[in-house]
């Protein structure tokens, strides 16, 4: 079924179905399904791309009106992302946004963050947790220290300067979106996604974005010794790509 | 012949009648393994020809020497073995996302 199609039958929620929230989700059965709902009930199209869950993900969201699509083997974050914007593209997405299944993220942040898009301001959006003093405190002391590292280790790779980094939410145009292509299909496609926006010379801004740190997402998101795995990946592929 | 010397000669005919039988590399690859494993089987034979190549190149033995050579040869193997994985995590990439686009669902099924 099209986007087109959806957006006859909805009618009224015309221009949140061409915003494709893309959920790339790997044993998220828990959650899975409250950090969907949130999104469906704003009239966004949800796609969830499982990367070879095996704890039941996809029973989780019988029912539910969303593209659910599968990888038959497990190939990580960022190959997700990219499944999931490909196909974005081929149904229709004016915008597609990028958004954590562990429930970090706020559903009803997405309108800000695409606003700079669809006014034309911008092709890309990144979500920063250091824009905003409230948003900041509730990064963990720890955490916020190594993200502050990583946002200059970043700035010297990619030779752009963010005052966030590796912060999942983001959203881009259709357009963007078929330019950039993630080759990273582990966490280091977070820095590549700024190599792209540079190398294709896109325009971006970013945006204040709160995330809700749970014992939940706190143990399933990137353990802090993932930096040096990143950063090492990241020069090797420079190296030898 | 000592004991070693047999078991080592011994091993490098046969890593290179394995090779050669797979005649799937090109005719300079199997030139090139074939003097590699003549030098072997020469230096195995006459260990002072290590010492006399080792002192030529400025190192003071030939077990260092062959040490040197053997450690770059491991990362050599290692980088080609790299670039290789993440070839075919490409192609695998690949495949597997054409595969995943053309059986997306609406709405899940059970």
């Amino acid at each position: 079924m099209t986007a087109c199609v959806l957006l006859q039958e909805r009618g009224g929620a015309l221009l949140n179905k061409a915003i494709f929230v893309i959920v790339p989700a790997y044993n998220e059965g828990g959650v899975i399904r409250s950090t969907a709902q949130p999104l469906i009930d704003l009239g966004y199209s949800v796609v969830i791309v499982d990367d070879c869950s095996q704890d039941g993900t996809a029973d989780a969201l019988v029912g539910l009106p969303i593209y659910y699509l599968r990888h038959p083997v497990n190939l990580g974050q960022g190959a997700a992302l990219q499944t999931g914007m490909r196909f974005a593209v081929l149904q229709g997405a004016d915008v597609v946004v990028h958004f954590d299944a562990d429930g970090q993220h706020q559903a009803r942040d997405v309108d800000a963050l695409v606003e700079p898009i669809l006014s034309g301001q911008a092709d890309v959006v990144l979500g920063s947790r250091f824009l905003r003093r409230e948003d900041v405190l509730e990064v963990p002391f720890v955490r916020r220290l190594l993200l502050r590292c990583a946002v200059f280790v970043n700035w010297g790779l990619t030779g752009v300067r963010l005052s966030d980094a590796h912060n999942g939410f983001r959203a881009m145009s259709a357009a963007a979106a078929k330019l950039i292509n993630l080759s990273e299909n582990r966490f280091a496609h977070a820095s590549e996604i700024i190599v792209q926006i540079r190398q294709f010379r896109l325009r971006f801004v970013e945006k204040p974005t709160t995330i809700v740190y749970t014992d939940y997402s706190r143990a399933k998101g990137q353990p802090m010794w993932n930096a040096i795995s990143i950063f090492s990946e990241m020069l090797l592929r420079r190296l030898f790509k | 012949m000592k004991p070693i010397q047999f078991i080592l000669v011994s091993l490098l005919i046969l890593l290179l009648i394995t090779y050669l039988g797979r005649r799937k590399s090109r005719l300079l690859d199997q030139a090139f393994v074939l003097f590699l494993a003549g030098l072997g089987v020469a230096l195995v034979l006459v260990p002072d020809w290590a010492n006399l190549i080792a002192h030529w190149v400025g190192v003071g033995r030939g077990a260092d020497l062959l040490t040197y050579l053997g450690l770059l040869t491991v990362g050599f193997v290692l980088l080609k073995f790299y670039i290789k994985m993440g070839e075919l995590e490409r192609c695998l990439t690949e495949i597997s996302r054409d595969s995943t686009i053309k059986n997306a669902t609406f709405p899940p099924k059970a």
